[in-house]
């Protein structure tokens, strides 16, 4: 996969790059702060969308390694649309659209790249459904280990010895994966 | 997948294989269809679910964030006004000096993060040992919870809830680790069951049913539940504050 030369603005929140990333708010926040505007929100809720929606793009960077194959604005843009259409439908409970961006347009490679950050959620979401199928024994050790934690420290939290939740991590590790994998979603999330 | 394949993925990540063994499982990974399969989707995983986890890195980032909003959401806005608006900015910069927290919980345009963060204020867990396994357990449990470590507190309170399953308070407390981790189905699970019971909980646990609407940015129903709390409730006045300040 080839990063878009726009990559570096992802770079850029992985290494908080004040310069770069003071970039990205004088070249892209005012499109989406009048998106923003013009349906039914305020300046707070614009600051609010776009500071989660690059949190969000740090994390996918940093802990799932995505990799930006298309222009950023554009991207961005789409990112906080939807994420926004969200925010409203919740907030009024009813499914709403989005004024003002009717000349948008979302080519192959925009769609792909946006895809590839649903796929990621769409795979947490199935994880975590399959761990609820897990003991609470199970539960516990992966989500402490999962936590940044090495396995030693996660021993002596649950008061076990590291023997014993290494190999019990392994059983754990292996359960969940089995029903993952034989889950009806599983080969449509690309792992 | 077989726990065989599970603890060579782990051990090869680990770092814990000889070399020549490192050397033979990277052949076999690329050999090995069903191995490449497996330890791609064990490191996926992996990889998603540490997602969960607020990283120093991540702080610093949002403190940069914070500030470039102020330049370009916050103030921006303001720049872009009339004189006369630009007075009225800054008459009430001088407010929020002057009436601070009071200015803050009436602003209408603070956002349900800073609402949250405002009104959330957990009350310790405080235990009396009596030196037994489960006390122990409730001990730890109770340091990591009261230090705020609320991933590290929550498996801990669940053991021990296991051993104890009738200790409202530390109930309620998982409830809240629950909340803290955005995992609103479990949090909204305990609350509500001790909404409905009849112990020195129930109010408290129908103002935390309010603010995990609240976290949820679920304005409707935060508003509906704050309403519904009766004046005779010790959280009365702050669900009234609240319902004041929630944006529209």
């Amino acid at each position: 996969m080839i990063a878009h030369t726009d990559h570096k603005y992802i770079e850029a929140l992985q290494k908080n790059d004040s310069v770069l990333i003071g970039e990205i708010y004088s070249r892209y926040s005012g499109r989406v702060k009048q998106m923003v505007l013009k349906n039914n929100g305020n300046e707070t809720d614009a600051a609010d969308l776009f500071q989660d929606v690059l949190v969000e793009l740090y994390r996918k960077a940093t802990q799932q390694q995505f990799v930006l194959t298309c222009p950023f604005e554009a991207f961005l843009y789409l990112v906080c649309r939807n994420r926004w259409i969200n925010v409203l439908h919740k907030r009024k409970g009813k499914p709403v659209t989005i004024k003002g961006d009717e000349g948008f347009n979302i080519s192959e490679e925009l769609f792909e790249n946006y895809e590839a950050l649903l796929v990621q959620e769409k795979r947490k979401n199935l994880v975590e459904e399959k761990l609820l199928e897990l003991g609470e024994g199970c539960r516990d050790l992966l989500t402490l280990s999962w936590s940044g934690k090495p396995l030693q420290e996660v021993a002596a939290v649950l008061k076990f010895t590291y023997a014993y939740v290494r190999k019990k991590k392994t059983e754990c590790m292996s359960k969940l994966i089995s029903l993952v994998k034989d889950a009806p979603g599983f080969s449509a999330l690309k792992w | 997948m077989n726990n065989e394949i599970t603890d060579k993925i782990e051990q090869y990540l680990n770092n814990e294989m000889q070399p020549q063994e490192r050397k033979d499982f990277e052949w076999q990974l690329q050999n090995d269809e069903v191995l490449k399969n497996n330890f791609n989707l064990y490191n996926s995983i992996n990889n998603t679910m540490k997602a969960n986890e607020v990283s120093d890195d991540e702080n610093k980032l949002a403190a940069t964030l914070k500030q470039l909003n102020r330049e370009y959401f916050l103030q921006g806005s303001k720049v872009t006004q009339g004189n006369f608006k630009k007075w009225l900015a800054a008459a009430a910069a001088v407010l929020i000096l002057v009436f601070g927290t009071v200015y803050f919980l009436s602003d209408k345009s603070i956002s349900t993060e800073k609402l949250y963060a405002a009104y959330a204020e957990h009350a310790a867990i405080k235990i009396q040992l009596r030196g037994n396994t489960a006390d122990s357990l409730a001990g730890i449990a109770a340091d990591k919870f009261n230090n705020k470590q609320y991933y590290e507190a929550l498996p801990l309170l669940q053991e021990y809830l296991k051993q104890q399953p009738g200790d409202i308070q530390m109930n309620f407390s998982l409830g809240i680790c629950y909340l803290e981790m955005n995992r609103f189905t479990g949090a909204e699970k305990i609350f509500s069951t001790i909404a409905t019971g009849q112990t020195a909980y129930t109010e408290t646990a129908n103002w935390y049913l309010a603010l995990t609407a609240l976290k949820q940015k679920d304005i409707s129903k935060c508003r509906s539940i704050l309403n519904s709390i009766p004046q005779t409730s010790a959280w009365f006045a702050k669900a009234k504050t609240l319902l004041e300040t929630l944006p529209d």
